[in-house]
């Protein structure tokens, strides 16, 4: 039985909706966005919920939708600075400290997200910041376990370049 | 990588898992973690924390809620639906009778177990004919016809020594369902073989058995491969959120 079948909106939004923010708030720093972003999948979760089949399915599609819709936004430049700014620390991999150093400083932002494939960006959202097992990444993205890897290597083959080339 | 809240060398299990762990689909290792780990008995208290309804969300409740009231679109959509019924019973009644209808020249069991791939690519979606070859970055979803069975698992059997699970399900008999998820096509150069497991209640896989046609009663297997192209589909690397 579909898990939300027959659920009022409000039941549904009671269950489900504070785990769509807590993941957009581990992918995004301004509070505006997450909640943005967490009320954008949380709609469209309601449109499709009779296509949805058990919990399991329910979680993927959520994981799924709510980083695509990040990397999406990311990419037409749809978010706050600070978001955008703690992505481009995720994707190149650096710590909390040049997340302050980048905020406090008034350059130019350059936006890193667009030299990653969309496919390598949502693989390592997924086990970097959900902290998602590879079976459970290949699961989310639809993909076999073996591609999944083969993401992830090039993610961090990528933001070892880029890493190399900003010093 | 941003080092995240719970990085205190313990092996946590996913953000995922912890998830499903609150909508109430939980693993005996995800229960035995969350016995002797405060950390994440306080992320999956902070889920259940009642958010106040936001205005988004009151609008919506609002919606639910709002009495249906006379529309005159209902009455103009019966209307329609009748006249078309109508000329459909019309048409009928004046076909040449010697002329095969299609229905008559498609013969097939009714609620017998049944697989439909659908595959898109691109804007376009079209139903798997058996033969045609897939390209990588298409995405596969399956529509399946329950039969008299009461469960299904579809299996990525890339690997024919350990095929993945990528999907398992309740059925109800008789009836159809369009599985809530899509694959993508990888860029392997190996066709894409895909099996899926119809039972009535949860089976232990045995492959080897079912590849020489050994199926114990109860479980059907009905295994796909799609041969596939080198050529990139044009949805390659899109996001389709």
């Amino acid at each position: 039985m579909p898990p939300l079948d027959g659920a009022t909106f409000e039941a549904a939004y009671r269950r489900v909706f504070p785990l769509v923010l807590a993941k957009c708030r581990r992918m995004l720093r301004g509070h505006a966005d997450a909640a943005d972003v967490a009320q954008e999948v949380f709609l469209r979760l309601w449109k499709q919920r009779d296509l949805i089949q058990d919990a399991q399915g329910l979680t993927a599609w959520l994981y799924q939708t709510s980083t695509h819709l990040v990397i999406d936004r990311a990419r037409r430049n749809a978010l706050s600075r600070e978001s955008l700014i703690y992505l481009q620390i995720v994707a190149l991999g650096e710590d909390d400290l040049r997340y302050q150093e980048r905020l406090e400083s008034r350059q130019d932002l350059r936006i890193v997200m667009d030299d990653f494939p969309a496919k390598e960006l949502e693989a390592a959202i997924l086990n970097r910041l959900d902290r998602l097992t590879h079976p459970e990444v290949a699961e989310v993205m639809g993909l076999g376990e073996r591609t999944v890897r083969r993401l992830l290597s090039r993610f961090d083959e990528r933001a070892s370049t880029l890493r190399r080339s900003a010093e | 990588m941003k080092a995240d809240e719970f990085a205190d060398g313990m092996n946590h299990p996913s953000f995922l898992a912890l998830d499903r762990a609150h909508l109430g689909v939980q693993t005996g290792d995800v229960a035995a973690h969350l016995e002797h780990c405060q950390a994440c008995r306080e992320y999956l208290e902070s889920l259940t924390v009642p958010a106040p309804l936001p205005s988004f969300a009151v609008r919506q409740v609002a919606l639910d809620h709002r009495p249906g009231g006379f529309r005159w679109s209902r009455v103009l959509g019966a209307a329609s639906l009748l006249a078309a019924a109508c000329a459909a019973i019309l048409w009928l009644q004046h076909q040449p009778r010697d002329v095969a209808r299609v229905d008559q020249v498609y013969v097939a069991e009714k609620g017998f177990r049944s697989v439909w791939i659908y595959v898109r690519r691109g804007a376009e979606t079209q139903l798997w004919d058996g033969k045609r070859p897939v390209a990588a970055g298409d995405r596969l979803r399956l529509k399946i016809d329950a039969g008299s069975f009461h469960r299904v698992e579809v299996y990525s059997s890339n690997d024919p020594q350990n095929p993945t699970r990528l999907f398992q399900s309740a059925l109800t008999p008789g009836q159809t369902m369009t599985l809530p998820d899509a694959w993508e096509i990888d860029d392997s150069p190996d066709a894409e073989r895909l099996s899926v497991v119809f039972s009535d209640g949860p089976v232990t896989p045995s492959w080897e058995q079912w590849r020489q046609g050994k199926v114990q009663p109860g479980v059907a297997v009905l295994s796909f491969v799609l041969p596939k192209t080198a050529a990139l589909s044009t949805d390659a690397g899109q996001l389709t959120p």
